[in-house]
C-alpha cells in the first residue's frame, strides 16, 4: 500500500533535483552517479516545496493532488528542457581516477562486518519508523501537526485551526511539513508511516553524501568506515529515525561545506567552478530549512563560500572571468531563494531565529559547561567519538588547519565556539542545562565532525595527507 | 592451554577463601529477646518488643530513634522491613564522618501501609558515609508501626566489579528524552542500584564511559613505556608506531562500546515490536504512553472532522498537544466547566470521572455533560463518551 506513493512521492523530486543539479554543474560534470541521485532528491525536495509554497501564497495553488504535480510539471519542464538541448553538447562524464585501496585485507573485512552490523540497527529503526506513531514532542508540536493542517486545509496557514494567534513554529521554513503534506495527498490520507519515512530517506542520502566526499579523498575501507561510525552514534541514528529536522538541516550543511573542499582541492578549474556552484546552490537552500540554517549556519557558510573563491582565485587555478561568474550565479541562486522567504517572515511578522530570545546581559551561568561535558563524553550519544574527534584534532592540527580540511574544521568550529558561547554566558544556556539546544547544534554538525575525523584517523594511519585530488579522467 | 598453567589457576582458586566472593551482611532482628543496639529516643513513645518486632509509637509528636553503628564492614545497601499501620513519610539519618558530631544527615523514605520491606541503596548517595558511626529513624506524628528487621548489606570488591560488568549491559528504555541524550552504560556497584537503573531520573550509577577512558589512559602508559622503555633498554621487538597501536587499541573498545549501544538500540525495536506492533488494537502499549496511541487509534472512527470533543486528562499525564495532533481534523478542547456543546468526551487516566445515574459525564459528582453513552471504555480510568442526541 505505501509502495507506490512513496516511490512516486521521493522520485519526482528526486528527479526535480537531478536536472538542476545537472544544469548548476553545465558542461563539467563532477558528481558521481549515486551521489548525483542522492543530492538530487535533497535538493529537489527543498527546492520543489519551496516553490509549492510560493505557488500556494502567491497564487492559491492548492496541497492537492493537481496542485503538487501541477507544482513538479512546471519544474520538471523548466528544468528538462534545458536539458534535452543540452545533451548533444556536453561533453561525456568519466568519472576521475578515485584512491586505490591500501588497506589490509584484514581492515577491510573489519570494516564490513561493522558496516553489517551497523546496517541491522539501521533497517530495524527504519521498520520501526514505518510502523509506530509519531513519539517525539516537536514531531506533533511543530513538523508533523503544521503537515497535518496543510494536509487537510489544502493551504498554507500561519495559525492553528484552533487559535487566532501565529504560533512561535510558523516561523519555521515549511519545507519538512510540506513534504509530509505531499506524501500524505499521493497516499490519499494523513498516515503516520508514509509521512514520516522521509526522515529516512534524507538519512540514508546523508549517509551516502558522506561516503562520496571521503571516497573522493580516502580509499573504499576508510570512506565506507566514515559513513558507519555516522550511522553507529545512537544520537545520530535515533534523529536520523525520527520525524525531527536536524539531520534534514544537517545533510544541506555537509553538502554545502563538503563542496567547498572539492572544490579548493580540485586541480581542474572547470571543476572547481562547478563544484562551487553546487555548493552555491546548497547555501541557499539551507536558509529554508530550520530557523538556524538562515541564523547560525548561513553566514558561516557565506563566508566560506567567499574565502573559498578568493583562494582559488590568488592560487590563479581559476580565471577571474570564471570566478566572477560563478559568483554571480551562486548570488544569484541565494537571493532568488533568500529575498523571498526573508520577505514573507517581514510582511507576516516571524522572527528570524528561534522562538527563545537571547538575554544581551552576558553572564557566566552556572553547570552549564558540566552539562556540556557530560553530554559530549558521559553519555552515550556519541560512542567514543569526541575524545577521538578532539585527540586528533590535537595531533593532526597540521592537515586539520593547513590543508583544505580546514573548510571543515572551520566550519565545525565557528557554530560551535557560537553556540558555546551563549550558552555559558546567556540565557540560552538552559538550552544546555537541559541538553536539548546543544545536542541537537551536535546532531546538525556530526556528519562534518565524522568527515574530519575519518580524513585525519587516515592521515594518522598512513603518516600522510589525503591523496591530491585526482582530475585524471578514466580512460 | 597447558597442564601446569591450569594447575596453578586451579589452585589459586580453591585456595582464595570463600568469603572473598561473598555479600556480607549484619542482620539486626527485632524479634528476638533482646533488642540489637542501644537506641536514643526522642520524642516518641516508648517503642515495645514483641514477639513480632519494636512497636514504635508517636501519638502527640513526630520523634526519632538513634543508635551507634559499629560494624566491622562497610554498608553499602540498607534493608528495613516493617510492619504499618498506613502510610507513612519518614526518614532515615546518619552521621557522616566530616560534619561536626551533632549534624545528621537525611534520606526521606515512605513506609507503604502492611508489611514491607524497604531496601534502599544509599551507596548510591554521595553523602552516605560507609563506615558511619550512628544511624537513626525519624518518623512523623500518627506513626503506628512494627520494626522487624534491619539489614546492613556490603558487597567486596570482587562482587562489585561483577556487578560493574552486569550493570553495564542493562539498558534503558526509549523515552522522551532520548531525542536529546541517550544515557549510555551506567555502572552500579550492587544488585540493587543494578535492578534500580533507568528507574529514577537521572539513574544513580556512574558513567560507564569512565571504564572507557581509564582504559585507554592506561593503554597510552602501556604502550609509552613499551616504545620508550622496553624496546630502547630491554630490546624488545617493536611492532609498529605507537600511536596506530593506539589507534587499535582504541578500535577494539570502541568496537566493544558499539555492541553495547547497539544491543541496545536493539532492545528498543525489539520493544516496540513486542508491545505495540505484534498487538492487536486494545492492547498495544506504546513506550511510557502505554495505551495512549491504542486509544486514539480506537476513538480515530468517532473524532472526524468538523467534530469537537473536549478533552479531560489527568494532570500527570498532560498528553493534550498529542490528542490534538492525533485526533485532527476533529478539534480538541480543554473544558474547565461543564459544557453541553460537544458530542464527544475522551476521558485519559481520570479516575475522577464517571457517567452518573441520569447517565451524564460526572466530575467529581457534578454533571458536565448532556446524557449520554460511554462508546468504548479504554482502561478503567480512561473512555470516550458520546452524548446522544
Amino acid at each position: 500500500m505505501m509502495i507506490l506513493p512513496l516511490t512516486i512521492g521521493f522520485l519526482l523530486p528526486a528527479c526535480v533535483g537531478w536536472l538542476l543539479l545537472d544544469l548548476v554543474e553545465w558542461k563539467v560534470h563532477v558528481l558521481e552517479r549515486e551521489e548525483k541521485w542522492a543530492l538530487g532528491f535533497v535538493v529537489g525536495m527543498t527546492l520543489s516545496m519551496f516553490v509549492a509554497f510560493f505557488a500556494n501564497v502567491l497564487l492559491g495553488v492548492p496541497f492537492t493532488a493537481s496542485g503538487f504535480l501541477m507544482v513538479f510539471a512546471a519544474l520538471l519542464i523548466a528544468l528538462g528542457i534545458p536539458w534535452v538541448l543540452r545533451r548533444k553538447s556536453v561533453p561525456p562524464y568519466f568519472a576521475p581516477l578515485l584512491p586505490a585501496e591500501t588497506m589490509p585485507r584484514g581492515v577491510r573485512i573489519a570494516v564490513m562486518a561493522l558496516g553489517a552490523w551497523v546496517a541491522v540497527r539501521v533497517l530495524l529503526f527504519c521498520l520501526t519508523l514505518l510502523l509506530v506513531p509519531s513519539f517525539f514532542d516537536d514531531t506533533t508540536d511543530n513538523w508533523n501537526l503544521r503537515g497535518k493542517i496543510f494536509y487537510l486545509q489544502k493551504s498554507f496557514t500561519l495559525q492553528f485551526p484552533w487559535s487566532p494567534n501565529i504560533p512561535g513554529v510558523s516561523s519555521y521554513p515549511p519545507t519538512v511539513p510540506l513534504a509530509k503534506t505531499w506524501l500524505a495527498t499521493l497516499a490519499g490520507s494523513w498516515q503516520e508511516g508514509i509521512v514520516n519515512s522521509i526522515h529516512f530517506i534524507w538519512f540514508i542520502a546523508l549517509l551516502l553524501l558522506v561516503y562520496w566526499t571521503l571516497r573522493r579523498m580516502l580509499p573504499m575501507s576508510f570512506a565506507l568506515l566514515g559513513a558507519i561510525i555516522l550511522a553507529s552514534l545512537p544520537l545520530e541514528l535515533i534523529h536520523g529515525t525520527s520525524a525531527y529536522a536536524d539531520v534534514f538541516l544537517s545533510v544541506h550543511l555537509f553538502a554545502s561545506v563538503a563542496l567547498l573542499v572539492h572544490a579548493l582541492r580540485s586541480e581542474d578549474a572547470g571543476r572547481a567552478m562547478s563544484f562551487l556552484r553546487i555548493s552555491g546552490l546548497m547555501i541557499a537552500l539551507v536558509t529554508f530549512t530550520k530557523n538556524e540554517g538562515w541564523a547560525l549556519y548561513f553566514p558561516v557558510l557565506a563566508l566560506l563560500f567567499a574565502i573559498t573563491a578568493l583562494w582559488l582565485w590568488r592560487k590563479k587555478a581559476v580565471s577571474p572571468r570564471a570566478l566572477i561568474i560563478t559568483a554571480l550565479i551562486a548570488g544569484g541562486v541565494i537571493l532568488a531563494i533568500v529575498v523571498p522567504w526573508i520577505a514573507f517572515k517581514l510582511t507576516n511578522g516571524l522572527p528570524f531565529g528561534n522562538a527563545k530570545g537571547i538575554d544581551l546581559n552576558f553572564r557566566w551561568q552556572k553547570n552549564v559547561l558540566l552539562s556540556v561535558t557530560v553530554n559530549t563524553f558521559f553519555e552515550g550519544n556519541w560512542g567514543l567519538l569526541f575524545p577521538l574527534f578532539f585527540g586528533l584534532l590535537a595531533l593532526r592540527w597540521k592537515t586539520a588547519f593547513r590543508t583544505s580540511v580546514v573548510t571543515l574544521t572551520t566550519f565545525f568550529l565557528i557554530p560551535y565556539l557560537v553556540q558555546m558561547f551563549a550558552y555559558l554566558f546567556t540565557g540560552l544556556s538552559t538550552e544546555a542545562l537541559l541538553q536539548t539546544g546543544y545536542a541537537r547544534g551536535l546532531i546538525h554538525l556530526m556528519p562534518v565532525i565524522v568527515t574530519i575525523t575519518t580524513l585525519l584517523m587516515y592521515d594518522l594511519v598512513t603518516c600522510r595527507p589525503t591523496p591530491p585530488s585526482s582530475d585524471i579522467n578514466r580512460t | 592451554m597447558r597442564l601446569l598453567p591450569r594447575i596453578i589457576l586451579s589452585a589459586l582458586f580453591l585456595t582464595v577463601p570463600a568469603a572473598a566472593f561473598a555479600m556480607t551482611e549484619a542482620i539486626w532482628d527485632f524479634r528476638q529477646e533482646s533488642l540489637p543496639g542501644e537506641w536514643r529516643v526522642s520524642n516518641l513513645d516508648l517503642p515495645t518488643m514483641t514477639s513480632d518486632g519494636l512497636h514504635v509509637t508517636a501519638k502527640d509528636k513526630p520523634g526519632s530513634m538513634l543508635t551507634q553503628l559499629s560494624l566491622p564492614h562497610a554498608t553499602e545497601v540498607i534493608s528495613i522491613h516493617f510492619v504499618s499501620n498506613g502510610q507513612i513519610d519518614a526518614r532515615l539519618f546518619w552521621h557522616e564522618h566530616v560534619r561536626s558530631e551533632d549534624q545528621y544527615t537525611e534520606l526521606n523514605i515512605t513506609i507503604p501501609n502492611g508489611e514491607s520491606t524497604l531496601d534502599l541503596n544509599v551507596d548510591a548517595y554521595a553523602e552516605w558515609d560507609r563506615h558511619t558511626d550512628s544511624i537513626g529513624l525519624a518518623f512523623p506524628q500518627g506513626t503506628d508501626l512494627l520494626l522487624q528487621e534491619i539489614r546492613f548489606v556490603h558487597w567486596n570488591a570482587l562482587e562489585k566489579i561483577a556487578e560493574v560488568w552486569r550493570s553495564f549491559w542493562k539498558f534503558d528504555t526509549m523515552s522522551p528524552i532520548s531525542i536529546n541524550f541517550v544515557w549510555g552504560p551506567v555502572v552500579e556497584y550492587n544488585p540493587l542500584g543494578t535492578v534500580k537503573l533507568f528507574t529514577e531520573l537521572p539513574p544513580r550509577g556512574r558513567s560507564g564511559n569512565w571504564i572507557f577512558f581509564f582504559a585507554l589512559l592506561a593503554i597510552a602508559v602501556v604502550i609509552t613505556l613499551y616504545r620508550y622503555v622496553a624496546v630502547p633498554r630491554m630490546g624488545m621487538k617493536q611492532f609498529g608506531h605507537p600511536l596506530v597501536l593506539f589507534l587499535l587499541a582504541f578500535g577494539g573498545l570502541w568496537v566493544l562500546y558499539d555492541i553495547r549501544m547497539g544491543l541496545e538500540l536493539l532492545s528498543y525495536a525489539k520493544n516496540d515490536y513486542d508491545l505495540y506492533i505484534s498487538q492487536p488494537q486494545g492492547r498495544k502499549i506504546f513506550r511510557n504512553y502505554q495505551n495512549f496511541n491504542d486509544i486514539m487509534e480506537q476513538s480515530a472512527p468517532y473524532l472526524k472532522d468538523g467534530v469537537h470533543f473536549g478533552l479531560l486528562m489527568a494532570r500527570d499525564a498532560p498528553v493534550d498537544s498529542m490528542v490534538r495532533y492525533f485526533a485532527l481534523p476533529a478539534i480538541m478542547e480543554l473544558p474547565t466547566e461543564p459544557n453541553n456543546d460537544l458530542r464527544y468526551w475522551l476521558m485519559f487516566r481520570r479516575n475522577d470521572v464517571t457517567v452518573d445515574a441520569e447517565n451524564r459525564l460526572s466530575v467529581g459528582g457534578v454533571p458536565w455533560s448532556p446524557p449520554g453513552r460511554i462508546v468504548t471504555q479504554f482502561d478503567p480510568n480512561s473512555f470516550l463518551f458520546e452524548v446522544t442526541p
